[in-house]
């Protein structure tokens, strides 16, 4: 499913009653727009993609001050080619594409992948439940995050990338550079494998 | 349980999990996953994958603008000092070529001389075009480097 072309996805919340009253631009708009050397333009794209690239970033890298140092650079070098996007892949791809160079880059000069400690694990995103459930589930949460990092890296990443980010397998084949089906199998046997270390 | 339908579920599981479904294709996982313990379980890891996922550090987005519009205020200066350069190197030529006319004899007025000294390479976009950096070289260096000047301009006549 790809539905990412600057509309706002289902199950994201708008932040204010301000952002309801006024139609969203498209990235496509704001591309335009920043080519056009609207600076605003620029700060929309910021606002609605740099969680996403921070943690398509973060997964590869597995450090967060590395993976906010990517993020700017990332950011900074997607702008200043902005000119040059076509817009065959939507922004958000194209931008998450940079990202992912940008941190195989930074491994390839650091030599290897820090490993996640569970103090990196996001809090919980989950719906309204008891507090003693919360904690239940939060520390589970927390172990399935951590056991990913056993997983090959295609693996962890293809579930990353489909999971965290929504991506289509074309996408994330185009991540991991790998084809669609390659991508899909990545998926489907981490999950697997997942599911066996988590008991 | 049918293994198509199953392969269908089990695609779009981490789209349900985070809440981008459409109604219709949800009422439909609804249903399988009801009657089917393997995907309900699958959906439950994925759940569980998913609410674990990194949040980024506060502030994040304003340190990104801010970069952003730092790489590109230098960006338009370094444009600037180019340009600077390129007047800076036409007025040299031009000087030389009115000193072989005799224009260049005439002294400068002192306002002419201030207005120069004020607006050559005083500011970042001169630093970020390559102003000459006088302050670090030896005596001897200066000496060779004033010669070096002389020549070029005058063709060693001087």
């Amino acid at each position: 499913m790809n539905c990412f072309h600057g509309i706002r996805r289902l199950g994201e919340s708008p932040v204010n009653d301000h952002e309801i009253s006024l139609p969203v631009p498209t990235d496509e708009e704001l591309v335009e727009r920043a080519r056009a050397g609207d600076d605003s333009a620029l700060d929309i794209l910021v606002k609605h993609h740099h969680a996403a690239v921070y943690r398509v970033a973060l997964s590869i890298l597995g450090d967060e001050g590395a993976a906010q140092d990517v993020v700017q650079d990332t950011f900074i070098k997607g702008f200043r080619a902005i000119a040059g996007f076509r817009g065959e892949a939507s922004f958000r791809t194209w931008i998450l594409t940079i990202a992912a160079n940008e941190a195989r880059g930074v491994i390839r000069r650091i030599g290897r992948r820090k490993e996640t400690s569970i103090d990196m694990v996001g809090p919980m995103h989950s719906e309204a439940k008891g507090p003693d459930e919360r904690v239940v589930i939060a520390s589970e949460a927390a172990r399935a995050r951590m056991m990913m990092e056993r997983l090959p890296e295609k693996q962890r990443l293809a579930i990353a990338f489909r999971i965290d980010e929504g991506m289509s397998f074309r996408e994330v084949g185009e991540m991991i550079g790998s084809s669609e089906n390659a991508a899909r199998v990545n998926y489907f046997h981490g999950i697997r494998s997942l599911r066996g270390l988590m008991g | 349980m049918n293994r198509t339908e199953c392969g269908w579920i089990r695609e779009l599981i981490p789209d349900y999990a985070a809440g981008r479904l459409a109604d219709s294709e949800k009422e439909s996982a609804d249903l399988h996953f009801k009657v089917c313990r393997e995907c309900h379980d699958e959906l439950d890891l994925v759940r569980l994958v998913f609410s674990s996922r990194a949040t980024h550090p506060e502030g994040l987005a304003d340190k990104i603008k801010a970069a952003v519009r730092s790489r590109r205020v230098s960006g338009r200066r370094q444009g600037w000092g180019l340009a600077a350069a390129a007047v800076a190197v036409l007025a040299i030529g031009l000087n030389m070529t009115l000193d072989r006319t005799g224009f260049a004899n005439q002294p400068l007025t002192e306002s002419e001389f201030e207005i120069e000294s004020e607006n050559l390479w005083l500011n970042d976009d001169g630093l970020i075009a390559g102003a000459p950096m006088l302050e670090g070289l030896s005596d001897e260096a200066l000496t060779q480097l004033l010669e070096e000047l002389t020549v070029a301009t005058y063709g060693g006549a001087a």
